[in-house]
């Protein structure tokens, strides 16, 4: 924005035109000796051409509250952001650095801040020094779930942490997703947050314990559509009464008893990822329960935890007839489990409704490659073991890259 | 050939190539948009902008008088700097007042490529540097009250982990 000179116009209009100053009153520029086609361009577009137009008591105004310029050489915001915008992460973080001015350019302009993510890095630390007004005003968070950020810090919506600490609750009020790694002492902490954004939070990754239960049982608001637990298949039991809304549950060990008791709790269920106990020769029933279910990943040895995971020992065609039972099923994951072999994946195609197969881990050879490629034609098929040859992941490939 | 007259801030009129003096928006506008006629012989003021600058900021115009119109930019997208031609570099070889005196003429008389230029060069008089390198480039007074610079490098530093 620029003052148009005032002295060097002369003027015979009638024309009024709208003063750009505090006043925003019409005045006639024959006022101020403007000429016609001066005023013709502020009539049509004063500011976007750049002029500025003052009436004469508002002139005088701007002239004597002209702030004092601090340095020699200056520019106005508008410039200065049109720099910075050509500036890297590092040096936007610098001229931040600088003054008040450029820090408050670079806080307040959009499209600098997304430059600045936040990042809880290994090697940062976050602790009780870093109240609200101290921490950094924009932020993202590296995530899937970035583009939803606002780059506001109070509008983060992921939190990924190894360790809750008590001011969270004031810098994050409205947090979606809640991934905690296991921290024992960090219990009562991490229930006081989940307390505060109780209203906002659907996806939360938490250990499951008795404290952690009753705490989560007591937050009337809190309505949860992604569960990650860990903890034994009773807890999990109890705390699925509470939490009907849920639609994703990831869990590491449950018997069948447990999972059936759960599909009755949670009626919307559409994935379920499972490390399930030893069923012996009995086939598990729980898919009747979660009639809603599009999504199975069955998890087998990963955690090392004997008799916790589904291995099926020497009882394959209970792993089959179970796998049979999955009708409905659109995604099915197997990972790690031993009784994946080369005859059950022969009797996949039996699998009408399936459109994405995983196989990772699991004891399966090149056979099981040519029986999907040559009998699962409506199936995307990812497979990682090692059995397998170069030349059948290849094949595998091509087919796919088909598909 | 078709011609106009300016008038700087300082009362010194200029006699322009109409199609040279369309480099800037802000003169477009005023002949096409609002119809002011030149062959008046009237100068039209440009009361913002010194002969000494004007005069500069011309030979730039006839430089740059057949460029085409440029894509428009992704406010967002990440930019390069490195991009500046060799005339314009020279060009742009002065002293920091006059870049500047340039730059707020350029935005007064809307001519973007000139500023986006102008921009790139005062930019990569930043990058590389540390604050304090950057305040003595521009002369600039640290006004943070004292703890409060130390204050925001420790929140950089959460930026900064990942950009090494």
């Amino acid at each position: 924005m620029t003052l148009y000179n005032l002295q060097t116009m002369d003027t015979s209009t009638t024309d009024k035109v709208p003063c750009n100053g505090p006043c925003r009153k019409r005045f006639r520029p024959a006022a101020v000796r403007l000429d016609q086609a001066t005023s013709s361009v502020l009539l049509s577009s004063a500011r976007a051409s750049g002029l500025l137009w003052l009436c004469p008591e508002c002139h005088q105004a701007f002239n004597l509250q002209q702030p004092v310029k601090r340095y020699e050489s200056d520019l106005p915001p508008e410039l200065w952001i049109m720099i910075f915008r050509n500036l890297d992460k590092r040096s936007t973080l610098r001229v931040r650095l600088t003054c008040r001015r450029w820090k408050d350019i670079v806080d307040l302009d959009q499209s600098l801040l997304k430059k600045l993510p936040l990042d809880f890095g290994k090697d940062a630390t976050i602790d009780d020094r870093f109240q609200p007004e101290n921490l950094f005003p924009a932020t993202s968070y590296t995530s899937t779930e970035e583009s939803q950020v606002d780059f506001r810090l109070e509008k983060l919506e992921y939190l990924d942490c190894t360790e809750v600490i008590p001011v969270f609750e004031s810098i994050f009020p409205r947090l979606r997703t809640i991934l905690l790694i296991r921290k024992p002492d960090d219990e009562a902490k991490a229930c006081r947050l989940l307390n505060s954004v109780q209203g906002t939070l659907k996806v939360l990754d938490i250990d499951l314990t008795p404290f952690v239960l009753k705490q989560m049982a007591s937050m009337n608001r809190l309505q949860l559509t992604t569960l990650i637990l860990h903890g034994n298949d009773n807890l999990i039991v109890q705390l699925s009464r509470t939490q009907v809304a849920v639609e994703v549950l990831f869990i590491t060990a449950a018997t069948n008893e447990a999972l059936c008791k759960i599909g009755r709790n949670l009626t919307k269920l559409k994935d379920l990822a499972v490390n399930m106990n030893d069923t012996g020769t009995v086939v598990p029933t729980f898919l009747d329960q979660m009639p809603q279910l599009k999504r199975l990943n069955l998890i087998g040895t990963q955690y090392n935890i004997v008799n916790q995971h589904l291995h099926f020992e020497g009882l394959k065609e209970t792993l089959i007839r179970f796998l049979l039972q999955c009708s409905r099923v659109e995604n099915l994951l197997l990972f790690d489990v031993d009784a994946v072999n080369d005859q059950l994946i022969g009797t996949l195609n039996r699998l009408s409704q399936l459109k994405e197969l995983a196989v990772c881990d699991c004891p399966v050879t090149d056979k099981s490659v040519e029986f999907i490629v040559e009998n699962c034609s409506h199936v995307v098929v990812q497979i990682s073991c090692e059995q397998i040859s170069k030349l059948a992941m290849k094949l595998l490939d091509q087919v796919m890259r088909t598909r | 050939m078709s011609t106009i007259k300016l008038e700087t801030s300082d009362g010194v009129k200029f006699t322009v190539k109409t199609q040279v003096a369309k480099c800037s928006g802000t003169i477009r506008t005023m002949l096409e948009d609002i119809g002011i006629n030149p062959q008046d012989g009237e100068a039209i003021p440009l009361s913002n902008v010194h002969s000494t600058i004007l005069q500069k900021i011309l030979v730039w115009a006839e430089h740059h008088v057949d460029d085409p119109e440029p894509p428009r930019e992704d406010a967002d997208a990440a930019k390069r700097t490195d991009d500046i031609c060799s005339w314009d570099e020279d060009f742009l070889k002065v002293d920091q007042r006059t870049l500047f005196d340039v730059m707020l003429a350029a935005n007064y008389l809307d001519m973007k490529q000139l500023i986006a230029v102008c921009c790139k060069t005062v930019a990569n008089m930043i990058k590389g540097k540390t604050a304090d390198q950057i305040r003595r480039t521009f002369n600039i007074e640290n006004d943070f009250p004292p703890g409060e610079e130390d204050k925001i490098r420790l929140r950089n530093q959460f930026c900064e982990e990942r950009s090494r």
